[in-house]
């Protein structure tokens, strides 16, 4: 991973593959943020030739790390107008790195209509008009590709909401099976990708190898006590495989944090019939799979495959936010209309969280009534036919509530809150609120903290320790985003100290270097540092990290809570 | 209300009965953690190690040793859950300070509940591995819920 592919788009495309230089040393979330930070005019349009799209692997990606492929986008976002990353699992990261690209970096833009596919192989590019592809969705566009390129190289593609340019587009990723069903979903990095005329990218490590660490017997020594780690502990190696991230609707509605029908309700009464016990009872007994792993390496494993009674394929097992977002949010709870969008917005290339969200937004708004199946269908439906309406809720839950004169929309710096209510989980809203990147759950998501002393050791009994703990888990996260690792690792790391031993071992090994916790902390401010600068010179401000003010009016049964952490004590978060 | 005991075998039935609750008698003055080793069949290292969520009338238990259960109270019995979130629901959480306003709720209270009963529901990992010892202690459900 020392060269970088750049891509310049215009009406005679162009690449050049250069020195990492400057960029040396970092990857994922990490690269591609110093990278929109440092080349990125902020007061660009997102979907303007200024703006820049960004690939990244992460830093232990396409090597036998486990667990280790994850794929950074970054870019300025149509949807929020601040920095983004947004990250996916599927195959390509690992074959990327594996190539040996750093980063892929997208620029200029192409001639309004014209499309490409970017073809990158070990010794060559190429940069061919996508004219068989145009104006497929994700599922028929794999397919063509993957009959004229084979079934050995990973494809990332957008989807006809991408093409259509709409701030909700997602980009797809293959999974193992070449299906197009991981998302760089949050952001609309998809419309970003159109913009530059790009609608796929074809991947081929055929002739390369794994990338070799530094100092092999150490690696495959830290490599070993790390899987070890993951698999003993309860939530990676029991509870995540088992029943997948949906295993949390249960608990999560038990708390009374379970946003219902538009976050009007912090509880969904018939949460049983979507719950991830049900879900991975339903996926078995159907014959379908409730333990499979995104991508090759993956030794938690807690993805699935969804299939019809007839056990026909549907989608792949849709993740706790997804469920969330089609089912409760909606007042839904059949699974198989839940899977079926699941699908549509992996076919047609679009966020499942924004979806959701946003049929939320539209069913209060009178469009359809919550728990109706058919009509929330029928509007994921309208943004694949690209209608005026489809048009307006591909747009996302912000644009959707303010053509519908809706207060209540639950979005933060225009992009829609994730599956906890932030009125009794106070601690999430702080992070919904401050993040660079809009609500987002899994900026926060890393919750080694405290064994990590990342930032300091934080008393969290102190009335300020959800301020501070925002601080540090933002940090934590920055940082294991760069390394390509999943974050579900961050379980075995809080419990098990000999499993982040393994962690940093395994890291140094790798790279032959001799890291220590400080070292990531100071890594994650950098990168904190990089996004929240780049917005401040895009023109936001503290003020915008806020929630929406019904939060801090509207009392949300079943404990009667609103959010009451104060503006004052939101703009801590960064005070480092 | 319907008894269910050893005889019972319905797989996808009890799944679903399991996590909407039911009807488990518990002792007078009987602690949380008591309960636990009672109904389950565990030791209390066990315990620890199974049943890191305790969730009680919609609010986080971090004290079962010392919380004595009542009449119509909602106990609900998990693993450790993924995610940021899921980590602060666990019981004494480092990161508990995130979830201060996830308390007991009266809502939470079942008052339909039979004397000297309480509603006990059983998720994920628990559900899977403590199916059949709630069974073989015995319980009831609501028979419109069947
Ligand atoms: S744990 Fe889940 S999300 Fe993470 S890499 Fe594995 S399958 Fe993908």
């Amino acid at each position: 991973m020392d060269k970088i592919l750049r891509v310049r788009m215009s009406s005679k495309p162009e690449y050049s593959v250069e020195e990492v230089g400057d960029y040396a040393g970092i990857g994922g979330r990490a690269l591609t943020s110093k990278v929109i930070f440092t080349e990125v005019p902020p007061l660009c349009h997102p979907l303007g030739p200024e703006n820049k799209l960004v690939i990244a692997p992460g830093l232990m990606s396409g090597s036998a790390a486990a667990i280790s492929g994850r794929l950074s986008v970054g870019c300025k976002s149509p949807l929020t107008g601040t920095i983004k990353e947004s990250n996916a699992g599927g195959q390509a990261a690992q074959v990327l790195a594996r190539i040996g690209y750093a980063a892929i970096i997208l620029e200029g833009e192409s001639p309004e209509g014209k499309l490409y596919t970017l073809v990158v192989k070990k010794d060559s590019v190429e940069i061919v008009p996508a004219d068989d592809i145009k104006g497929l969705n994700n599922y028929a566009a794999v397919e063509k590709l993957v009959a004229k390129y084979g079934d050995k190289c990973a494809y990332m593609s957008i989807g006809t909401a991408g093409e259509r340019k709409m701030a909700n587009s997602s980009i797809a990723v293959t999974d193992m099976e070449l299906r197009p069903t991981r998302h760089c979903g949050r952001g609309g990095v998809g419309a970003v990708m159109a913009s530059k005329g790009i609608k796929a990218l074809v991947l081929d490590d055929a002739g390369c190898s794994v990338r070799k660490p530094v100092n092999d017997e150490a690696f495959k020594a830290a490599n070993k006590e790390f899987i070890a780690g993951i698999k003993k502990h309860a939530v990676s190696g029991q509870g995540l495989p088992a029943y997948g991230t949906n295993v949390l609707s249960n608990v999560i509605n038990e708390a009374g944090g379970f946003p219902t029908n538009n976050f009007t309700k912090g509880q969904f009464d018939k949460v049983h019939n979507i719950s991830g016990e049900t879900q991975a009872e339903t996926e078995t007994s159907r014959g379908g799979l409730a333990t499979h792993g995104c991508h090759r390496g993956c030794v938690i494993q807690c993805s699935g495959t969804y299939v019809d009674k007839e056990g026909n394929y549907v989608t792949k097992q849709p993740e706790y936010e997804t469920v969330w977002a089609h089912g409760a949010n909606c007042g839904i709870d059949d699974l198989d209309a839940i899977a079926r969008m699941d699908r549509m917005d992996d076919d047609f290339g679009l966020d499942t969280i924004e979806m959701g969200a946003t049929i939320g937004v539209a069913m209060e708004a009178g469009l359809c009534e919550f728990g109706d199946v058919e009509g929330a269908i029928k509007l994921v439906q309208e943004v694949g036919d690209g209608t005026p309406l489809g048009r307006i809720l591909g747009s996302g839950a912000a644009v959707t509530a303010k053509t519908f004169g809706i207060e209540r929309a639950p979005v933060v710096k225009g992009q829609a809150m994730p599956a906890y209510d932030p009125r009794p989980i106070q601690g999430i809203g702080v992070t919904y609120a401050t993040t660079p990147m809009g609500a987002d759950h899994t900026a926060g998501y890393a919750i080694a903290t405290n064994i990590l002393k990342v930032g300091g050791f934080v008393d969290p009994l102190k009335p300020q320790g959800q301020i501070e703990l925002s601080r540090n888990l933002q940090i934590a996260t920055a940082a294991i985003d760069s390394t390509g690792m999943c974050l579900f690792i961050a379980f075995p790391i809080l419990d098990q100290p000999e499993t982040f031993n393994a962690f940093v071992d395994l890291i140094n090994a790798f790279h032959g270097l001799s890291l220590t916790a400080d070292d990531v902390t100071a890594l994650g401010k950098n990168i904190l540092t990089w996004e929240r600068e780049f917005n401040k010179r895009a023109g936001f401000t503290k003020e915008h990290d806020r929630l929406p003010m019904y939060f801090k009016r509207e009392r949300l049964a079943p404990h009667d809570a609103i959010f009451d952490v104060t503006d004052e004590e939101l703009d801590q978060v960064f005070n480092w | 209300m319907k008894f269910i005991g050893k005889e019972e075998s319905g797989s996808l039935i009890l799944t679903m009965e399991l996590q909407k609750g039911v009807l488990v008698p518990c002792l007078e003055g009987e602690t949380v953690t008591a309960f636990i080793l009672r109904v389950l069949n565990l030791s209390r290292e066990q315990m620890e190690k199974e049943v890191q969520t305790l969730i009680l009338n919609n609010g986080c238990v971090d004290e079962p040793e010392v919380r004595q259960l009542i009449t119509g109270d909602t106990l609900v019995l998990s693993g450790a859950m993924p995610g940021l979130v899921g980590a602060m629901l666990r019981s004494n959480s480092p990161i508990k300070a995130m979830r201060t306003t996830i308390s007991e709720t009266s809502s939470g209270r079942d008052e339909s509940v039979p004397e000297g009963m309480i509603r006990l529901k059983l998720f994920n990992t628990v559900l899977t591995d403590h199916k059949r010892d709630l069974v073989n202690c015995g319980f009831y459900i609501d028979e419109e819920g069947r």
